[in-house]
Parts: C-alpha cells; structure tokens; sequence
C-alpha cells in the first residue's frame, strides 16, 4: 500500500503542517500517525530547495576545503533527503523554527557522512591519501587523516542538535551590539524584503544589505566562537 | 553586484517564494567574495522560515524530480531501491562488480548468478527488505563504506512502518506466514532449485 503522498494542503503553512506533525507523533492512533507522517513529507517536499541549499555551501566545520563537490551534489541531497524521511520518529519539535532547526541539522550531518564516505571510496581508490591541503593556520595536512577522524560514524541526534543551534542563533542575534543591525536580521528572519525593513527603520536598501551581510557574519562568529 | 548586495538579493527572492538557485548567486560573486557569500547564504537557509509559496511553486516543488523519486517509493519497500544505487555511485562501482565481491564476501562465490538476482531485487523493490539478513546488511554495508545500521534502517525506512498487517511482495505483513512468497524477479531460477544458503541469506530474515 503506498504511503500518504505529499499533495494537496497547499493552503496549510508550514507553522501549521509543523503543528499536525506534532500532533499526529503525540498520538497513539493509525489515523493521527499516517496524519503525521503525511505532514512531515509536504513539509520536507516544500523544503527541498532549502536542502539543495544548504548542501550547496556545505563546508565541513573546521576544513573549510573539505565539501560536497558540485558533480557530487545531486546525490549528497538524495542522501539528505533520505536521512529526513527517516527522521520523522525522532522529532520532537512543535514549532516550525525547531523544524527547521532539526532539518538543517539533519541534512549538515547527511553532507558530514557524505564526505566521510567519499574520502573513504577516494583512499580506497588509490592515489589521493597523500594529497595536502593547507590547515587552518596554514600548515600542509593531509587531505583526509584529520577530517576522517572528526567525522565519526555515530548517529547523530539531530533534533536535539538543531535546538541548540537554533537557541545560538537567538543569543547570537541579542548580542549584535548595533539596533538596526538587530532589528534588520530580526525582520529578515521573520521574511521582511529589504525594501519593507529599509522603510520600517527608515534606512536606505543599501544600509540594509550592508546590515543583514554583517549581522549573519557576526551571528556565525558568535556561534563558531561558543560551539 | 556586491557581495551584501547579492546575499540581500538572494534572500529577498528566497521570502517571496521565488525559489533562487544559490549556485546562480554564487556564479555572480567576485572570486574573493564567493566563499563569503557562500557562507551567509548558508546562515540564512539555517534559520529562515520556509516561505509561502504560491499554488504553482508548491506544485513545482512536488514534482520535483528528486522527490518524486522518494517519494514514490512505497513503504514496504524502504529506501533501497533509491539509496543503493546512490551508494553504487558514490562508491563508483557497476552491479556486476558489487555482486562479485558480496557473492565473496558472503562466502558463496559459486552461486554469483543467485546472488545477482537477489541484489538486483534489492535495488528494484521486489525483494521484502525483511528477509535479508544481518549477514548480507552487513556485508554490503562494507562493501558500500556505510554504517550497517543506517541501510539496514534504509531497508526498513524506521518508523514508517504500520503495525496493522498489509500487502507487499505477495505476502501479508504482520501475520504468520512460514513460507513467503515470491515475485518473479527474484525466485530461484527453476521450480527444481533446492533452499540453499543464498536464500537463506536474502529470504530468511535475521
């Protein structure tokens, strides 16, 4: 019998198909779970450009070199998208920033094992263990030895995970010391265009550009700087 | 285009539900910036709400082809016939040569031809993911550089699975059934082949 397929709903949000998969994994009957199953793929179908994304400017923490290659990409977001299929049991959020939290994490830890695997195939293909790469501080290292053993092959918890970061990103965004700086990422996340936030603050487009740049770059030093 | 400038681009087209490509931003950034950009469009993708998008972009992204592909696949037959070629690729080997070194692997090198029919169940879903066992999940989890648990969830697709008993493979799921049924693709080649290991291997549950 297949499974509920992704159609119709197009009047739901996704803060609302969040909430029917919360409710759906709260209950104990057939109906409410296939209910919540069917929400959870609309969900993660809608959100396939956000997985491209994401695998896109991939890079692996750390090793910045270290990413999913384009021709590889199709494949790295296949494999995303799996992994989320598979995630539903373990989500635990009801809201849709602890989805989305949850689905980057999900899908970071998919690019994560991708690389892993393919350094693995490459070694055991031959011929590239002993290429280097320039370190952090620039020091020639080995492409693969340091990254493969930060990579591990557990399971990762990417509920949980994704909670954490979305809490440093909110942190992150209450430390930004400049107002509009503030107010501009505050506004973008909620999904104001930079014209409605130049008009809001009375600011200029270029000003808010300048703005968000600035604000995601110092929101992700702050993070980087309390993982 | 500056590289503030593209990045207030790119988000002002993602929150209007426009779909922008990020390579297409990308290509537009000087070399110097590119990494830059890359990264705080990442930033943005982790924390933006999913956009309201039209009637006709919500079927543009369910008709995408790599959601159909998964989402096309029935739960009785997991993610196998979608994730093992994948992994074929990733790991740049042909059919022929993974069933060569399972059918090592497995110890059953004189029955190669079994074993590829077997496999070849797997990566098209006529094969119940239930009867393989440990043995082989593991075998082809080496063979693949993947975790053993994570195909052998794969094969399950965890958690999607019904409790109440259903139809898949010519079998009922979740009722006593000694002797499962099998599709054509993958039965033993003549009415007169005995049970051997391999089927115990592929059709023998764990």
């Amino acid at each position: 019998m297949p499974q509920p397929r992704p159609t119709g709903s197009h009047d739901q949000t996704s803060a609302e198909l969040v909430a029917r998969v919360a409710t759906g994994l709260r209950g104990s009957g057939e109906e409410q779970r296939a209910d919540a199953v069917a929400a959870w793929r609309l969900l993660i179908a809608r959100d396939i450009d956000r997985v491209r994304g994401i695998v896109t400017t991939f890079r692996f923490p750390g090793r910045p070199h270290v990413r999913v290659e384009r021709q590889d990409q199709p494949d790295a977001v296949q494999y995303a998208y799996e992994r989320l299929l598979r995630m539903l049991p373990n989500f635990r959020g009801s809201t849709e920033p602890e989805y989305v939290g949850a689905l980057v994490q999900c899908v970071r830890y998919a690019c994560m094992d991708y690389c892993r695997r393919q350094m693995k195939h490459e070694i055991g293909l031959g011929g590239s263990i002993d290429e280097t790469l320039p370190g952090e501080e620039g020091e020639s290292v080995g492409r693969f030895n340091t990254a493969l053993g930060r990579i591990g092959a557990q399971r990762h918890e990417d509920d949980v995970r994704g909670r954490a970061d979305l809490d440093a990103f909110r942190v992150g965004l209450q430390s930004l010391s400049n107002e509009n700086m503030r107010r501009v990422i505050a506004l973008t996340i909620e999904g104001h265009s930079s014209a409605e936030i130049a008009d809001r603050l009375d600011l200029t487009a270029a000003n808010v550009d300048q703005l968000r740049s600035r604000g995601l770059r110092e929101i992700r030093g702050h993070m980087e700087s309390h993982d | 285009m500056t590289d503030s400038r593209l990045l207030s681009a790119f988000i002002d087209a993602w929150n209007a539900g426009e779909r922008p490509d990020v390579d297409d931003y990308l290509a537009q950034a000087a070399d110097g910036d590119r990494e830059d950009l890359a990264t705080e469009i990442g930033m943005f993708l982790s924390v933006a709400p999913t956009p309201r998008y039209s009637p006709e972009a919500l079927d543009e992204l369910l008709a995408d082809p790599q959601v159909k592909q998964l989402e096309g696949l029935p739960a009785e037959l997991g993610l196998w016939p979608a994730a093992l070629p994948r992994l074929r690729r990733e790991a740049r080997l042909r059919r022929d040569e993974l069933v060569s070194r399972l059918a090592e692997a497995l110890g059953t090198k004189d029955r190669e031809a079994k074993v590829a029919r077997y496999y070849h169940g797997m990566e098209t879903g006529t094969l119940d993911p239930g009867g393989v066992s440990d043995r082989v999940i593991k075998a082809l989890a080496s063979i693949l550089g993947v975790d053993p648990s994570e195909l052998a969830d794969a094969g399950r697709l965890r958690g999607f699975a019904r409790a109440t008993p259903r139809t898949a493979f010519g079998r009922t799921y979740g009722a006593p059934d000694a002797t499962p049924a099998m599709p054509a693709s993958v039965a033993p080649a003549s009415e007169n082949e005995e049970w051997d290991e391999v089927d115990e291997l592929f059709r023998g549950r764990r």
